[in-house]
């Protein structure tokens, strides 16, 4: 039943795109991970040491 | 094989892929900016912490991208009648007009408010600049409209290494906008270089190139006249304490090639050997760029690794 599905036209499409979805989740989703680890490390650096000593 | 399946497969070859959304990011241009811009940085008085120096210019990178791929959704109507472009994402159906200004515009307010809030927000409004001084001024006021397109629009690329100074010192000075001047004066000859062995491309989409509107005879002599104006001033560096005497060195003899290569260009009017200086000079003028503003980066690192 499948094998049938997949071999027409518009089973081969919707396949497709769902590949396309998924990979481009994929892209956002380390994209997004990127970012965070982008702005964990610049607040690290911001920051600086002895934190719990400085006066804000 | 049947006609459906075959029909299916072209879907799935047609899907984007990753490599189609790094080429619509123009990575050769982007390649340039990163080096214009690191060099600006290490050669800037004042220090980064190395992590937000490399956020700074993955940011900068990401941002000259996304104008490249809000450039290319702009142009993908010129783009598939010219050969140089025909391949791109765009023309050969792999990525969608609507994604790429997706793409495109996503990165472009992404890059500007990393640079902005995780390094200083000179730098991040200079590269708020750059993107629209590339995306509105250039690609769809100049462009199409005046063979002064690159000489204005140059200014675009010229902009990285006044990013990346500004990430460092936080404001713009003297010498980044020195560092600007030399890729604003080395674009015109170094587009109207491509431009006269591509002129019957520009012609038949209808983009007023140099040559095309005041011809070949006029191209030639604006490239030498902008070469003799570029040599100098790719030198002035040194002057201003810049760059050392390796630079020094560098940018006279690379200017002295530069300069014999824009002369050939200007004697050479006739038959295959024309084309041949045209490509000569427009190749050669990358490597110019490159070697200059490598040279200016290797010894800033040496100096700061000595001192």
């Amino acid at each position: 039943m499948t094998d049938k599905l997949e071999s027409t036209p518009e089973a081969s499409n919707e396949l497709a795109s769902q590949r396309v979805a998924r990979r481009r989740s994929i892209a956002i989703a380390l994209t997004l991970g990127v970012m965070v680890v982008l702005f964990y490390a610049a607040t690290l650096v911001r920051l600086g040491g002895a934190v719990a000593q400085k006066t804000w | 094989m049947s006609v459906q399946s075959d029909v299916g497969q072209l879907d799935v070859w047609n899907e984007p892929d990753v490599s189609d959304y790094i080429q619509l990011m123009k990575p050769r241009v982007m390649t340039l900016v990163i080096l214009t811009a690191l060099a600006a940085m290490i050669a800037a008085p004042g220090a980064i912490h190395p992590v937000i120096g490399v956020i700074a210019i993955f940011a900068i990178a990401v941002g000259a991208g996304a104008s490249g791929a809000l450039n290319m959704w702009y142009d993908a109507d010129i783009d598939a009648r010219m050969a140089r472009t025909a391949a791109r994402p765009l023309p050969r159906g792999r990525i969608t007009a609507d994604e790429a200004l997706q793409f495109g515009t996503v990165l472009s307010v992404g890059s500007v408010l990393t640079l902005g809030v995780l390094v200083n927000w000179v730098a991040g409004a200079l590269l708020a600049l750059t993107i629209a001084f590339y995306v509105f001024v250039y690609t769809m006021w100049l462009k199409r409209r005046t063979p002064h397109n690159i000489v204005i629009g140059g200014a675009a690329g010229a902009f990285p290494p006044m990013i990346g100074w500004a990430a460092v010192t936080g404001s713009v000075s003297l010498e980044s906008v020195l560092l600007f001047l030399i890729i604003f004066m080395w674009t015109p000859p170094h587009f109207w270089a491509l431009a006269l062995y591509r002129c019957r491309d520009y012609e038949r989409v209808g983009v007023p190139m140099l040559p095309v509107v005041a011809g070949l005879a006029e191209t030639r002599r604006q490239i030498l006249i902008y070469s003799i104006l570029l040599v100098p001033l790719a030198i002035l560096p040194y002057a201003i304490g810049l760059g050392g005497l390796t630079y020094l060195a560098f940018s006279v003899v690379l200017g002295a090639g530069f300069l014999w290569l824009a002369i050939k260009v200007y004697t050479t009017t006739e038959g295959r050997e024309a084309d041949a200086a045209a490509k000569q000079l427009f190749w050669f003028s990358i490597l110019y760029l490159y070697l200059l503003f490598a040279v200016l980066l290797v010894e800033a690192a040496a100096f700061r690794l000595m001192t």
